[in-house]
């Protein structure tokens, strides 16, 4: 399945949910300092990154080519 | 229900009194000394950080307490452990935190070269704790940032290494809050968890620095900077 195809509506279930995952993640990081538990701390700050940088990805190849206006699809 | 004895009756105005039996020393006046005795080590709570003071902050002061005292019970009597007050009073006092004495416990601090707002700080040195000459033999333990259970599991660990071996271990440098020169942390690890720290408090600055107003008409909310960071 080409990725191209992809609904916009999808991105925003994907961009939601990826969202509370973030926010929950870096609510744990913030929560308390990072000499406390660095495993944890780092999981939790580190996984909050990956998913934003997965979903801008995901998103940006999804948006590939189509910055453009469509050219004649007769 | 520590709380709702008197500790007044126990200690002597401008002296250090011991509870009889146990291995705890409440300093009730900035003049008092440390009892010097035949200890092995002293176990400092300083709280020299002015925001565990605050009324928001009584109820993490009241455990700290509760947490003192335990552990000087437990640690046995050749090892003390102290706590600054500015004057007796009941320790059920409504207004136990403006009791600490900040003051006495932020020389300690200064001495040992820790920032107040990283406190309270529990200080374990096996030698008598001179705030003119405090002795490099030490270890520090920030208590600061340190969850209930954590706080709970250090002060367990250091009653077993105080009360079997007389001293605190090297191998506690590495315990979770610890800030000990002789920590086994490797130079990265701490860079990391530096740079962690660093992240963490630019976030919740950043956060504090943003002041956020809905107006909808019938409702307003407004998100004002964070107090006290």
């Amino acid at each position: 399945m080409s990725i191209k195809r992809w609904h916009w509506g999808k991105i925003v279930i994907l961009w939601a949910w990826g969202g509370v995952v973030v926010a929950l993640l870096l609510t744990r990081f913030l929560s308390q300092k990072a000499e406390v538990d660095p495993v944890v701390s780092s999981m939790s700050f580190l996984g909050s990154v990956l998913i934003l940088i997965a979903l801008t990805i995901v998103t940006w190849l999804w948006l590939g080519g189509k910055d453009q206006a469509p050219t004649d699809r007769r | 229900m520590r709380f709702s004895i008197l500790f007044a009756a126990a200690l002597l105005i401008g002296g250090a009194a011991r509870s009889s039996g146990q291995a705890t020393a409440e300093l009730v006046s900035p003049t008092a000394r440390i009892p010097r005795d035949t200890y092995k080590t002293w176990s400092l709570f300083l709280v020299c950080n002015p925001e565990w003071v605050t009324p928001e902050k009584s109820a993490d002061l009241a455990n700290l307490y509760r947490r003192f005292k335990s552990f000087g019970d437990a640690i046995g009597r050749d090892n003390l452990a102290v706590w600054f007050w500015k004057r007796q009073a009941p320790v059920n006092d409504p207004r136990l935190a403006e009791n600490v004495d900040v003051a006495r416990s932020a020389e300690f601090c200064g001495a040992l070269r820790r920032a107040p707002s990283q406190g309270p700080y529990l200080v374990v040195t096996a030698a008598y704790p001179n705030v003119a000459a405090f002795p490099t033999e030490r270890a520090v333990f920030e208590l600061g940032g340190l969850q209930p259970a954590y706080l709970a599991k250090l002060l367990n660990t250091l009653t077993d290494q105080l009360l079997l071996q007389g001293r605190v271990d090297a191998a506690m440098a590495a315990a979770p809050g610890s800030t000990s020169p002789g920590s086994t942390q490797s130079p990265m690890s701490s860079l990391w968890i530096r740079l962690l720290e660093g992240t963490r408090q630019s976030i919740i600055g950043f956060g504090c620095k943003v002041k956020l107003q809905i107006d909808t008409g019938l409702l307003t909310a407004e998100l004002r900077e964070c107090a006290g960071q």
